[in-house]
C-alpha cells in the first residue's frame, strides 16, 4: 500500500517537474524581445561661455603720453587684457572697468585667482581689483550665474616717494590671473 | 552566489564608469583669464637740459639766410653758426629745464673760444666767463632778465629748483668800432663755447 502511494507521489512530482520543464521551454521557445530605443535630451544643450566685454578707462586716469598702450581686450576669445603706462607722480593712476560676462547656460565660479608682482611692487603702487559695484575685493569662490554679468573695476596708482638713492624709471609687470570653472 | 558577485562588479564598473564620466564633463568647463600690464615709475631723477631755443628779431639781427638755427643736441649741448657784418646781430633765447626730481645749482661756468683768420687759430679768453669782447665782436650769455651767471663761487648761485625753468639768452654783435682800421680785413671765424656745470642743490 505505502510503495504504491510513493510511486503515484513520485510519478506525480515527475509529471509536474516535465509539466514545468516543458512549460518552461515552451515560455522560453515562445517569447519574442522587442526593444524600443530612442535619445531624449533633457534641458537645454549646455553651453560654456565666459568672456570680457565693455571696457572703459575712467576719467582722473592718466592720459597722452602716460598711456603707451591703453587697456583694451586684446584676444579673439576676449579673455585677456593688455595696457602700459606710466604713472610718473605719487598719485597718479589708471583705472578701468571691464565687464565679465558668463553668456552660457551653466553656473560658474571662480576656482583660482593669482595676483603677479603685487607684492613685489607694494612699494611703488597699489594695484586692486574689485567689483564695480561693491567694491569688495574678487575672491575665490565668487559666483557667476548663467546668462548674466558681472563688472571689475581694475585700479593701479603710484604710492611711491621718491628717494635720492633711486634714480631712474622703473618698470612693472603687474598680472591679475582669475579662473572660472563649473560651479560644483 | 558567482551570479550575483558578476552583477555586483559589473554594477561597480558601471557606477565607477559614471562617476569618471561625470566628473571629466565638470573638469572640461574653465576658462582661464587675465588683466596684465607694463606700469612704469619715474623714481627720482638727475635731469637739467636745454629746450625751446628761440632766436630773437630786432633791428639789428642777421638775415635768417646767414643763421644756421641753435640746434641742441642730446639735450645738453646747443650749437648755432652765423654770419655778421658790421653792425649785424644775432640773438637768441634757451630754456635751461629742471625736468629731474632734485634741486639743482649752478655750480661752475666757463667761456672758451677760438678765431681763425687764414690758416692762424688764436685762443680767446674771457674775463668773466660769460662774455667776451674785442674791439668788434661782443658775444655774451646770461639769463633773460639781463642778470649775469652765478655760480657756487660767488654769492646766491643761480638755483633752478626740480620741475622749473630759466631762460638763457644770447648775444653776438660785429659792432662798428669808433676807429675803422681795427676792422679785419678778411673773413675771421669765431668758435665760442659755453660751458655750464649744474649740481644737485640740497
Amino acid at each position: 500500500m505505502e510503495n504504491n502511494k510513493k510511486n503515484y507521489t513520485g510519478i506525480a512530482i515527475l509529471f509536474l517537474t516535465i509539466s514545468i520543464l516543458i512549460m518552461s521551454i515552451g515560455f522560453a521557445t515562445r517569447s519574442q524581445t522587442l526593444q524600443i530605443n530612442g535619445n531624449t535630451v533633457i534641458g537645454e544643450e549646455p553651453k560654456w561661455d565666459i568672456h570680457f566685454d565693455n571696457l572703459n578707462v575712467l576719467p582722473g586716469s592718466v592720459s597722452g603720453d602716460a598711456v603707451t598702450k591703453a587697456a583694451e581686450i586684446t584676444n579673439a576669445n576676449s579673455t585677456i587684457i593688455n595696457y602700459d603706462i606710466r604713472l610718473k607722480e605719487k598719485g597718479d593712476k589708471y583705472v578701468f572697468t571691464v565687464d565679465v560676462v558668463n553668456a552660457g547656460n551653466i553656473y560658474a565660479e571662480i576656482g583660482s585667482i593669482e595676483l603677479i608682482g603685487t607684492s613685489e611692487y607694494d612699494k611703488y603702487v597699489t594695484h586692486k581689483v574689485t567689483y564695480a559695484d561693491t567694491g569688495e575685493e574678487v575672491k575665490v569662490g565668487d559666483m557667476l550665474n548663467k546668462n548674466s554679468t558681472t563688472t571689475y573695476k581694475v585700479e593701479i596708482e603710484n604710492i611711491y616717494e621718491k628717494s635720492q638713492y633711486e634714480v631712474g624709471e622703473y618698470k612693472l609687470n603687474l598680472s591679475f590671473a582669475v579662473e572660472y570653472i563649473q560651479k560644483q | 552566489m558567482k551570479r550575483k558577485r558578476e552583477f555586483q562588479n559589473v554594477a561597480i564598473v558601471v557606477l565607477g564608469l559614471a562617476i569618471i564620466i561625470m566628473s571629466i564633463g565638470y573638469a572640461a568647463y574653465s576658462t582661464p583669464m587675465s588683466i596684465t600690464g607694463n606700469t612704469t615709475i619715474q623714481r627720482a631723477s638727475w635731469d637739467v637740459k636745454f629746450n625751446n631755443p628761440t632766436t630773437i628779431t630786432t633791428a639789428t639781427s642777421v638775415s635768417n639766410t646767414l643763421v644756421t638755427g641753435p640746434t641742441i643736441t642730446n639735450a645738453t649741448a646747443l650749437t648755432f653758426g652765423v654770419t655778421l657784418k658790421v653792425g649785424e646781430t644775432y640773438d637768441f633765447t634757451v630754456d635751461v629745464v629742471n625736468a629731474g626730481t632734485f634741486n639743482a645749482k649752478l655750480d661752475t661756468y666757463s667761456l672758451t673760444g677760438t678765431k681763425k683768420k687764414g690758416s692762424t687759430t688764436t685762443s680767446l679768453t674771457s674775463s668773466d666767463g660769460q662774455t667776451y669782447s674785442n674791439d668788434y665782436l661782443e658775444y655774451s650769455v646770461q639769463w633773460s632778465d639781463d642778470s649775469p651767471l652765478k655760480g657756487t663761487a660767488d654769492t646766491n648761485a643761480d638755483t633752478i629748483n626740480a620741475g622749473d625753468t630759466k631762460q638763457l639768452k644770447v648775444h653776438v654783435g660785429f659792432i662798428e668800432p669808433s676807429d675803422a682800421s681795427v676792422l679785419p680785413s678778411d673773413n675771421e671765424d669765431y668758435t665760442f663755447t659755453l660751458n655750464m656745470s649744474f649740481i644737485q642743490n640740497s
